[in-house]
């Protein structure tokens, strides 16, 4: 460490220079000056008008002050010093009748004005040339007492007058509503750059303190720094301002949080926590740090470097408390949940850098916040080529009910759908060129970034198709990860369905989004149609194929061929194997769900159309066997029309249909 | 609040810009290990040359853990005084070497981990999150050590030694600032720490405050200083903190040893070293709710075992010593404790003096006033480059968590 001695060296230093000048002083009256003065009291006439302006010559050259001259002239000249008495008489006068201000001064009944008009004449008289040093001391004690006085009042009047800020409205001034609900609205994106227009002035519109009381805390500031108290009267200044600060950052929801803390937090608190910051950064940088600094500019505007300080020391430690926040994000566990989040703070924290490079003039600040900034990108683009690999490893439990969308289905469409939502900011980050790339440990083991790395460049088409490239990949893993799914399932048939109902999900929200569409083509979104149409034929062969086999003329014959004749046994038992296999499947399958209705409504049709005509055929076909109809009816239970009504009945649900929009973990 | 972020970048190991190349780190080449400026036993070049990557990990681990005992012998012999700024700042350097050479160890992320060091790791990272608290809490510190360098600054200034002479009104000012100063500094003591300190200081204060000011308003200055204090909760401890970072930080068994390949010892060294430095920086700055119950209990088979247990009884022993002349609770900072002492006793000359003041008195008051000026630039011109390397430690931190993240995040295997 460099030797900390400069300050100490100076002072010292000047110290010294000073003693010289005081010794050479008049104050101090060297031995040269005495003999001067006495010499001078002998001479007459031209010869002491002569010695004088030497002395006065001499003078000059060594001093600069006024009372030492008054002092050789009024030796010179008894009518100088006549002139001097009364100068003084006058001085004395005036410290008189402002000490006595200034003393007896008392609030609410006299009037602030005589008051700092009084401390004015103190002031001007503590500089005043001709004062002597008795009276200067007492000035300098009256001040001082003044000084005092005027901190204590700056404080009060700070703290009384002082506004805070309605919540509501700052609230109301911002892009996004409150309720989180729309937030990934698109309409909102653009009522969002409006809002950010007027932003910039929302600040000035702002008053924190009352406006009327503005120009007398000016004025207190004002004396204060002219009485050299400017380190008193910033620290009295931020004390105030940083309390109201404090408190109105507190009624916007941004706690005091460390960072083990924000880490303990759990994912839905720390959604709220998150919304709150990222309103509430836009609130502080945007609207009050600059009411902050208009304020200070309205007291300290040609102040000097009061003005600075007593900004950033009332501002300063709220911007690194707002940015300790993120930090604490970016360190935390990167889970493909946190994406959006963290994607909506890199948004709003980079939106804002502009922001706080003119509101806070520290660099530090700045350079701190754009590093934050960095981090937060680094931290979305990393989730985001993860994500992949993170549905590979989702080890959620098998499903309650099989026939039901799977939540993982839902939360990959739902992340694929607001992927667009960030599009832009995606593309921005992702375009970004990693110069290790060939050392990136990631590119190495993750397929994905394999394929996107090798073909990353700065054409933004390219980019695009990346995202595409990205997107395949996930709904691929996705399928896969289906696939296996629904290998554990031990009912064939409704492993089909669940497979179906899923992919036809999938296709669905697809069709739904324009985006996705174009990124995923339509080669693919008929591919996948089929795919559904080849899963509901693999269902209907599974489940159904006992049943229609019932249908079936083999084995109904004596002898093995038409020509036997029909064994009435053999009928009879078909018959009610078939209406037992028939009410078994309807039992259960009553239960199953297909929940988008037009899927769940062609299904039925589709079984209608194998099932009805076949039994159609078949009762008709064998019904003349019977000698009667009474005794047709005890084995023909159902017409193909109640066959078709059972149908139409099929896949409810227990409960009805699922709304499955609440149960799912959810990006939002 | 200054906070060097991006400033520190360049005296980190990777020497890389703030942005976008975490990830090289893991690749860098050996950084250059400076332990402290005086030159004594700088490590052998053979040792650093022969841990360069690709060797086997068990050998590395030996000379990490040779070199994190070179660095704390080194550390026991430094010439700074125990707890003075140039001391914390020996003691971060050696946090930081430290943490270099344990870099070196963290092998390439290739997947999958085994059980054993995958919990290594997790063990090791929950406990540096909570380092990062520390870190900032420190930084907090660090600023109210600079907010009470104001205060002291105005006590400069009013008793200016070049002033003709000491009179009232310069007096007047002064004691005003020594009583904001006592308020300031009392409001950094936490009750539950030592409630005779803070008792003391506010009593202190309160003698300064009432001086020549209306009594119906002295009270509205201690409440508002209180609530600046710090940038985390009220019930936010440093001293618990401390205690959660440590807890059950136990030296790995010998099994746990050979199923990590040595990297169980090596995470338990780091731990203990971050520990150790943190620990030594909550009791000399002011934090919230200081407490200094961390025990270090390290088997002495450890190199470093030895001169860290030996800093760690100093500082407890200075530490007593302080408490039982009740004199700070502020943290245990030798600057701040001079400055304190210079203060008390300006103070106290403050109150008996009568004016004009006899020569005897006037020397007096000069002379604490150059000491304090003294005290007041050595804190000056320390404090800046001691929050730097606290705000490098807390980077670091966040890079090897940031790295460790990109390692874990891989599949682990899929059948």
């Amino acid at each position: 460490m460099a030797k900390p001695k400069p300050v100490s060296e100076t002072y010292r230093e000047r110290r010294k220079a000073k003693s010289v000048s005081e010794m050479d002083g008049l104050h101090g009256k060297s031995a040269s000056d005495k003999r001067m003065a006495k010499s001078l009291s002998e001479l007459d006439g031209d010869e002491r008008v002569i010695a004088t302006a030497e002395q006065i010559v001499f003078s000059v050259d060594r001093l600069d002050t006024t009372h030492d001259m008054l002092s050789i002239l009024s030796d010179f000249d008894s009518r100088f010093s006549l002139k001097i008495g009364r100068l003084q008489a006058h001085l004395e006068e005036r410290f008189r009748s402002a000490q006595e201000l200034v003393s007896r001064w008392a609030p609410p009944t006299a009037n602030a004005r005589y008051y700092l008009q009084a401390v004015d004449e103190i002031q001007s008289l503590v500089a005043n040339a001709y004062i002597r040093d008795d009276m200067l001391e007492r000035a300098q004690s009256v001040s001082r007492v003044a000084m005092d006085r005027l901190v204590q009042e700056l404080q009060h009047s700070l703290r009384r007058h002082s506004l805070l800020p309605d919540t509501k409205w700052l609230y109301s001034r911002l892009s996004r509503p409150e309720d989180g609900g729309s937030a990934f609205n698109k309409e909102d994106s653009a009522s969002e750059i409006v809002s950010l227009e007027d932003c910039q002035n929302v600040g000035l519109l702002l008053d924190l303190v009352r406006p009327e009381v503005v120009p007398d805390i000016r004025a207190i500031a004002k004396r204060l720094i002219a009485g050299q108290h400017d380190q008193e009267c910033c620290r009295a200044y931020a004390d105030v301002r940083k309390e109201f600060l404090d408190e109105t950052l507190r009624q916007l929801g941004l706690e005091k949080l460390s960072i083990d803390e924000i880490h303990k937090t759990s994912c839905g608190p720390l959604e709220g926590k998150i919304k709150k910051w990222t309103q509430g950064i836009k609130i502080a940088v945007r609207v009050l740090f600059p009411g902050e600094k208009k304020l200070c500019n309205q007291i300290f505007q040609g102040m000097g470097l009061v003005e600075e300080v007593c900004f950033s020391e009332t501002c300063e430690l709220s911007m690194m408390q707002l940015l300790i926040f993120s930090e604490a994000m970016v360190i935390s566990c990167r889970s493909s949940e946190r994406l959006f989040r963290t994607l909506d703070m890199y948004e709003t924290l980079s939106d804002l850098i502009v922001d706080v490079d003119s509101v806070f003039s520290d660099e530090l600040i700045s350079k701190e916040a754009s590093n934050i900034v960095v981090r937060l990108g680094e931290a979305a683009e990393d989730t985001f080529w993860d994500f992949a690999n993170s549905i590979e490893r989702d080890d959620s439990k098998i499903p309650n009910t099989w026939d039901a969308i799977h939540p993982l289905s839902r939360y990959v469409m739902s992340y694929c759908g607001h992927l667009f939502d960030y599009s832009k900011t995606l593309l921005k980050l992702v375009q970004r060129k990693h110069p290790n790339n060939l050392n990136n440990p990631k590119a190495y083991h993750d397929p994905v970034a394999r394929i996107i790395d090798s073909d990353s460049s700065d054409d933004e088409s390219n980019t695009n198709s990346s995202l595409s490239e990205h997107l395949l990949k996930v709904l691929e893993i996705l399928e896969w990860k289906l696939k296996e799914n629904s290998k554990l399932c031990k009912d064939l048939p409704l492993a089909h369905l669940f497979l179906m109902n899923n992919i036809h999900f999938i296709v669905q929200k697809v069709k739904d989004s324009s985006e996705l569409r174009a990124h995923l083509g339509d080669g693919w979104v008929k591919e996948h149609c089929g795919q559904v149409r080849q899963l509901a034929t693999n269902y209907q062969r599974a489940a159904w194929y006992k049943v229609l086999g019932f249908l079936k003329d083999a084995g109904l014959y004596r002898n093995g061929g038409f020509s036997g004749g029909v064994s009435k046994g053999a009928l009879k038992k078909r018959f009610k194997r078939f209406n037992a296999a028939f009410e078994d499947i309807y039992r259960t399958q009553k239960t199953w769900t297909v929940p988008d209705w037009q899927l769940r409504e062609e299904l039925r049709i589709f079984i209608t159309e194998k099932l009805v005509p076949a039994y159609r055929f078949f009762v008709g076909r064998y019904r003349s066997q019977w000698d009667s109809e009474r005794h047709a009816q005890k084995y023909i239970k159902y017409t193909p029309e109640d066959l078709e009504n059972h149908i139409m009945k099929l896949f409810e649900g227990s409960s009805g249909s699922v709304d499955y929009r609440q149960c799912s973990k959810s990006f939002l | 609040m200054r906070t060097p972020a991006a400033a520190t970048q360049g005296s980190s190991s990777s020497g890389s810009s703030p942005s976008g190349t975490v990830r090289n780190l893991f690749f860098s080449s050996r950084p250059q290990v400076h332990p402290m400026n005086h030159s004594h036993g700088s490590p052998s070049k053979e040792v650093a040359g022969s841990s360069q990557p690709g060797q086997g990990q068990g050998q590395g681990v030996e000379i990490f853990l040779r070199r994190v005992g070179e660095y704390f012998q080194t550390l026991v012999e430094t010439p700074n005084d125990l707890l003075s700024l140039a001391w914390l700042q020996d003691v971060l350097a050696t946090a930081l070497g430290c943490e270099s050479e344990f870099k070196v160890l963290v092998p390439r992320p290739k997947p999958p981990l085994s059980k054993a060091e995958e919990k290594i790791a997790a063990d090791f990272f929950e406990r540096s999150v909570k380092a990062l608290d520390l870190c900032n809490a420190i930084r907090d510190g660090i600023d109210q050590v600079r907010l009470w360098q104001k205060h002291v600054e105005i006590v400069l200034c009013a008793l200016d030694g070049r002033q003709r002479s000491l009179g009232e009104p310069q007096f007047r000012r002064a004691r005003k600032a020594l009583g904001d100063l006592a308020l300031a500094m009392a409001a950094a003591v936490d009750d539950k720490d030592s409630p005779a300190g803070a008792a003391g200081l506010l009593l202190l204060a309160s003698r300064n405050r009432s001086f020549g000011r209306p009594s119906q308003r002295g009270g509205d200055a201690p409440s508002h200083f209180r609530s600046l204090s710090w940038s985390v909760s009220r019930s936010w401890s440093a001293g618990r903190q401390l205690q959660a970072m440590g807890s059950n930080l136990v030296a790995p068994k010998s099994t746990e040893v050979a199923a990590s390949n040595g990297l169980a010892t090596a995470a338990y060294t780091m731990n203990n070293v971050t520990l150790f430095a943190l620990w030594a920086l909550v009791a000399a700055i002011p934090c919230q709710d200081r407490g200094l119950q961390t025990h270090f209990s390290v088997p002495r088979n450890f190199v470093w075992a030895a001169p860290l247990l030996s800093i760690h009884d100093k500082v407890m022993e200075e530490s007593r010593k302080r408490d039982r002349r009740s004199s700070s609770s502020v943290g245990l900072l030798k600057e701040i404790h001079q400055i304190s002492i210079c203060v008390r006793h300006l103070s106290d000359l403050a109150d008996t003096a009568k004016f004009p003041l006899a020569e005897q008195q006037d020397q007096e008051v000069r002379k604490l006033v150059l000491e304090i000026m003294n005290l007041w630039a050595i804190l000056k011109d320390g404090l800046d480059p001691l929050e730097k390397q606290v705000r490098e430690v807390f980077h670091r931190i966040v890079r090897t968590r940031t790295e460790a993240f990109d390692s874990f995040s891989r599949p682990i295997s899929h059948d």
